[in-house]
């Protein structure tokens, strides 16, 4: 009964997702990252309103309906349900479903520290009134007072739903999907969009692989019940989205590009930098590439927008529950000036963390990677494959300067005096996002590739009409 | 090219990245069989101490407050470690505070009690409940 409420809870925004996703299997797997992004927006309204978990998700169930007052939205829907269920366009929903299912089914037991004493307490604290959640707040029950409430709320509506106080085991299930929701939607969006990789086994297949990719990124760390893998899962799915603009109508992006953006921010408390990364490096590259830039930077004021006005609310949250500043930021700030006293406390942490194997192996995986790339786009060149830079230079820099926040991170900031246990214990899941980039960086170069080879095919034929690319088309 | 690239692209994938200091000894089918096999007998020793610290705290009212107390030696645990433990265990029926506490939560190693000094604990009348969860001692106690 409780895995199947779950359940219900994860496709009851199939109708929304319908609309965003273009069929009915892709509404399913859209339905989870609405069912996610509505789960933070309760979570603060229900603290600052006292009103419950359950009334404020069954009015967004019913809010969707009211999507079809709209004669453009009951078109869309008519266009989504008369899809043919089943076909081969469906493979990448059907495969992101039957992964989802998976790590439900796969998941751990509750026992892994910062799934029951982080997550999972914060969900019984929302599982309540408001009171509850700030009383817990000012009686200092969480050495992480200040992280965000995506996941908990998720699980603490399941539990609501269920008339329970908590269900640990199903917390974590639920927790496990999270990830699989957010990158798999990103997947499912591109590949609805895109009639060359819809119509393409071999496509999808390559598209689907940094979903399959979460199961092994942090050595299973996906069924544990820890939201850095569902944040490794939403960078990594905000690069997809951005990567693919182009090619998705403006309503399709914009859902898409938005809720992936307030869930980054709001599943752990380094998301909202890690996203401010990608949406920076995504601009910058825009700005450097000749010819297109002014118009389609247009694009990234708003996202900026969304990202601002998102940590605008948060900030507000955090004064009207009295949540305590990050002691690493705060670290991190008061430190900073050790960068320019050679010999500090900061070059010996540095070299702890240069020094160690599992970060030493990020550093270097992540130049090999790069250089995959690079070399890659230069054999293209030689062999006239007509390739976007740009976006793959983005996902790039951006990892690199993911690392280097986790780099600072832990020499500057306030818990560095535990460095040494933090890399035994954490560095793992912590480094899954960057991770998590390399793989992504590496599917989407392949699928450029594959694109840009088909399309230079087709060219040379003379029977065949010339199409473009993939990365360097046009949006229509 | 196609047909290349997904076998290609797994090869990086798993080989490059993963097959480092990154464990790559989990992948879908590890994690199918795991959860088939079940809880190990450790995972289930550590539910069942978390439950019967639950229950040891089961013996104070709801909506109560009750201050937290951790002594002794409990290894590679911690002292830290069962104090946020509890936090999450006792918490929201019953509220934790350091100071203008209803009831005590004393926990301490079961190899420093002795049978004496257990049975004396036990006559108290200020004692609510008396536990023993694996190798804690637990002692509710109402203060005042």
């Amino acid at each position: 009964m409780a895995e199947i409420t779950a359940w219900i809870y994860f496709f009851s925004f199939s109708l929304a997702g319908m609309l965003v996703a273009g069929t009915i299997m892709g509404g399913l797997v859209l339905s989870m990252l609405i069912a996610l992004t509505w789960a933070l927006l309760s979570s603060i309204i229900h603290v600052v309103t006292d009103l419950g978990l359950l009334e404020i998700f069954v009015f967004g169930i019913v809010a969707q309906f009211a999507l079809l007052l709209l004669p453009s939205t009951r078109l869309s829907l008519r266009d989504a349900l008369r899809r043919k269920l089943g076909s081969k366009q469906d493979l990448a929903s059907f495969a992101v479903l039957l992964l989802s299912i998976t790590a439900f089914l796969s998941s751990a037991p509750p026992l892994a520290w910062d799934a029951r004493s982080i997550w999972l307490s914060k969900a019984t604290w929302l599982n309540g009134p408001s009171s509850q959640y700030l009383i817990a707040q000012s009686d200092n029950l969480s050495a992480h007072p200040e992280y965000p409430l995506a996941g908990p709320s998720a699980v603490a509506t399941v539990w609501g739903l269920l008339n329970v106080q908590e269900d640990l085991y199903l917390g974590v299930g639920i927790i496990s999907v999270a990830p699989l929701a957010i990158m798999g939607s990103a997947i499912v969006i591109v590949v609805n969009s895109i009639p060359e990789i819809r119509d393409s086994t071999i496509a999808q297949s390559v598209m689907l692989i940094p979903a399959v990719a979460l199961f092994s990124v942090s050595s299973g760390l996906i069924v544990q019940g820890l939201m850095d893998i569902a944040l490794a899962a939403a960078i990594s799915g905000m690069t997809v989205i951005l990567f693919f603009r182009r090619h998705l109508s403006p309503f399709r992006w914009a859902s898409a590009i938005a809720m992936t953006i307030i869930l980054a921010n709001n599943l752990k408390q380094e998301g909202s930098v890690f996203t401010l990364i990608v949406l920076v490096c995504f601009f910058a590259g825009v700005i450097f590439k000749r010819g297109q830039g002014p118009n389609e930077a247009k694009t990234f004021i708003p996202l900026l927008t969304v990202w601002a006005l998102d940590r605008l609310i948060w900030q507000f949250f955090s004064v009207f529950a009295n949540l305590r500043s990050s002691v690493s930021t705060d670290g991190i700030i008061n430190n900073a000036s050790e960068l320019l006293v050679p010999g500090s406390s900061f070059y010996s942490y540095a070299a702890t963390l240069l020094g160690d194997n599992k970060f030493s192996w990020l550093v270097l995986s992540s130049i090999a990677v790069s250089g995959l790339v690079l070399l890659g786009q230069v054999l293209c060149s030689k062999l006239s494959i007509a390739l976007d830079q740009y976006p793959h230079y983005s996902i790039l820099i951006s990892m690199f300067a993911i690392i280097g926040i986790l780099f600072f991170t832990y020499s500057l900031g306030g818990n560095r005096d535990s460095l040494e246990w933090w890399l035994a214990t954490s560095l793992e899941r912590i480094a899954s996002t960057p991770v998590m980039l390399m793989v992504t960086a590496m599917t989407l170069f392949v699928a450029s590739v594959n694109s840009a080879v088909d399309s230079l095919t087709k060219d040379l034929d003379p029977a065949l009409e010339p199409k473009q690319n993939i990365s360097s088309r046009k949006e229509s | 090219m196609k047909i290349l690239s997904l076998p290609l692209l797994s090869i990086l994938v798993w080989g490059l990245p993963l097959g480092g200091a990154f464990s790559s000894d989990a992948n879908i089918g590890s994690l199918i069989l795991r959860a088939m096999a079940g809880e190990t007998e450790q995972q289930i020793a550590e539910l069942e101490f978390y439950a019967c610290l639950e229950e040891a705290g089961s013996t104070i009212p709801n909506g109560e407050k009750t201050s937290v107390i951790v002594s002794g030696d409990f290894g590679q645990d911690g002292v830290g470690y069962l104090e946020q433990r509890l936090d999450e265990i006792l918490y929201p029926r019953i509220r934790i505070v350091e100071s203008e506490a209803d009831f005590e939560y004393l926990v301490s190693p079961i190899e420093l009690s002795t049978p004496e000094s257990i049975s004396k604990i036990a006559q108290s009348r200020s004692v609510a409940g008396l536990y023993q969860c694996a190798y804690a001692l637990i002692v509710t106690k109402r203060v005042g």
